[in-house]
């Protein structure tokens, strides 16, 4: 075994520590440097722009928010939950955050208040502001996945379902859930996670047969392959794929929202588009590395057919 | 004894979460017996199982979720019971790796110690240690949690350098349809392919419809034969969760086996 290794070609055999700098520096640069390239167009991120773009707002209605999601893929689920809740907000439309996944609490706390004091910020001087309770409620974890979904799709008062948000204010005092009352005032449900399963509870058990939820969905680039299948069935109407979904469509965001003088300054560059950069660079190395692997495989066979000695 | 109570106890679970969700939301009655079952009303049968139109199965379903909600939690006292007598044990009797056990301990037992003190007072010294350093999205919990995650990134690019190699036409198939998807999403690749393609007869042709057209026609057949194999799966297991077929190695002590 150990002589067959030693007989193998040196590209075949480069130490995995080098593979690790290589992806470490190429994933690095971009996020130190915040360097953004303009994200390729995904047409699934388009299609989520414009579903998110005709959801229905208004008093009495609530576009839920469900941040299934933690530290472990904040990278890619993050930005897209940020991007939606930052569209939802420039149309003021109403919304809450809610999880069946412990882990999400923190994000659920901050992510919303994060955007609307960028907004605030933006906007100053404008008399638009963005403020918890008129404009979003934290629902917090709930635990019991499936059973709580299904009951929340069946109770005929949310308000004594929820009883109190993450804060333990009474629901009925939350300003934009007082004319919210079940699933039928909620037009939209808008689910990102990275968990095997999660998309598929909601999307059999958070409905009625009288209500369907127009169903917006964010997952992490590995679940990409499996969420298509729900996207063709149409039973979601909407998909961001990954990180480079959230980058572009960040960027539709920022053509419709920001470049036409809405907003006081031009957005820096997001999040997403300079992850994205970051992540392209890496593929680059991947595909480098996989080229290497192939000529590798490639090269002794060239050379013995054109009656040379072996590679070493 | 036991064996039969947790039979039965899984059986009738099993058999209400299925009737709940196949049955209609009220099952007609006759308007006679609808009237005798609601008498003056006031009951709790009448106030909660009985509609305009006959027998609301799910009428209690928003109090049976959350008991079975309750009993889920209880799993997580069982955890601790399970830690404390694997680790628990270990650092008593100082056995080998008593060290890692003594730091699971400390770490579990501070967390709950925290987690306690800060219900309520999220202003409070153990609310902001809780909510910001350990548990805040900036804390030590998410950090190393990001972390370990993040490791993926090195492993797959070290797996793919070693794994996509042409050594057979099936190899050769799926590498380049896995780096036509990946020059598809990114930035880079689509530069790089129009660079390349610019001029030659796929000049037309947009490396982000490749993409597409692999995910949308290729994948999703074979994702849904996936799909589809793993619901087969997920039901007979169910059925064999259900009947209890597979319990019987917890009670091997008890059948004296």
């Amino acid at each position: 075994m150990g002589e067959a290794r030693e007989k193998e070609f040196w590209l075949l055999r480069v130490d995995r520590r080098w593979v690790y700098l290589a992806v470490a520096i190429a994933l690095a640069g971009p996020l130190i440097f915040r360097w953004a390239m303009p994200p390729a167009k995904i047409g699934t991120a388009e299609q989520f722009f414009e579903v998110a773009e005709k959801i229905e707002g208004g008093d009495g209605k609530l576009v839920l928010i469900a941040m299934d999601w933690g530290p472990g893929t904040q990278a890619e689920n993050k930005p897209q939950t940020e991007m939606l809740i930052r569209h939802l907000m420039h149309r003021r439309v109403k919304f809450g955050v809610i999880s069946c996944y412990v882990l999400a609490e923190p994000f659920l706390l901050n992510l919303p208040k994060n955007v609307a004091a960028d907004l605030n910020e933006q906007y100053e001087g404008t008399g638009k502001t963005w403020e918890y309770g008129r404009d979003w409620v934290n629902l917090g974890y709930r635990p019991g996945w499936t059973i709580m979904v299904q009951g929340l799709a069946k109770s005929e008062d949310l308000h004594d379902y929820f009883k109190t948000d993450a804060n333990g204010t009474d629901i009925g005092e939350i300003e934009c859930m007082k004319n919210v009352k079940t699933i039928k005032d909620m037009p939209a449900l808008g689910e990102f996670t990275g968990l095997v399963g999660a998309v598929q509870v909601w999307l059999q058990f958070f409905n009625r047969q009288e209500h369907r939820p127009t169903y917006l969905h964010g997952c992490t680039s590995i679940s990409i392959p499996e969420a298509f299948i729900y996207l063709d069935s149409e039973q979601i109407a909407a998909l961001q794929e990954g990180v480079a979904g959230a980058a572009y469509y960040g960027q539709l965001m920022t053509e419709k929202y920001v470049e036409k003088g809405l907003g006081k300054e031009p957005e820096k560059a997001s999040s997403a588009a300079v992850a994205m950069t970051s992540l392209s660079v890496a593929h680059f190395v991947i595909i480098f590395f996989i080229a290497i692997g192939n000529f590798g495989v490639l090269w002794p066979r060239i050379r013995r057919r054109l009656g040379g000695g072996t590679a070493s | 004894m036991r064996k039969r109570v947790i039979f039965w106890m899984t059986f009738i679970g099993g058999i209400y979460f299925f009737l709940e969700f196949m049955l209609p939301a009220e099952i007609w009655l006759p308007q006679s017996l609808l009237t005798w079952l609601k008498g003056d009303g006031t009951g709790p049968l009448a106030r909660n199982m009985l509609g305009d139109k006959g027998f609301i199965f799910g009428g209690l379903h928003e109090d049976i979720s959350n008991g079975a909600i309750i009993t889920g939690v209880m799993a997580l006292g069982l955890g601790l019971i399970n830690i404390m007598r694997l680790h628990g044990v270990r650092l008593a009797k100082l056995r080998k790796g008593w060290v890692h056990s003594a730091g699971l301990i400390a770490g579990m037992l501070i967390t709950i110690f925290v987690g306690f003190w800060h219900w309520g007072s999220p202003e409070s010294v153990t609310g902001k240690l809780y909510g910001n350093i350990i548990m805040g999205t900036r804390g030590l919990f998410p950090g190393l949690s990001s972390a370990m995650f993040s490791l993926l990134a090195f492993y797959v690019a070290t797996a793919a350098y070693r794994a996509f190699r042409i050594k057979s036409g099936e190899a050769a198939l799926l590498m380049f349809s896995a780096l036509l998807v990946m020059l598809g999403q990114i930035p880079h690749g689509v530069v790089f392919f129009d660079a390349i393609f610019r001029h030659g007869p796929l000049r037309d042709v947009s490396i982000i419809d490749i993409r597409m057209w692999i995910l949308k026609k290729l994948n999703v057949g074979a994702f849904r034969a996936i799909s589809l194999g793993f619901g087969v799966a997920g039901l007979a297991m169910a059925t064999r969760m259900w009947l209890s077929m597979g319990m019987g190695s917890f009670f091997q002590d008890e059948e004296g086996k």
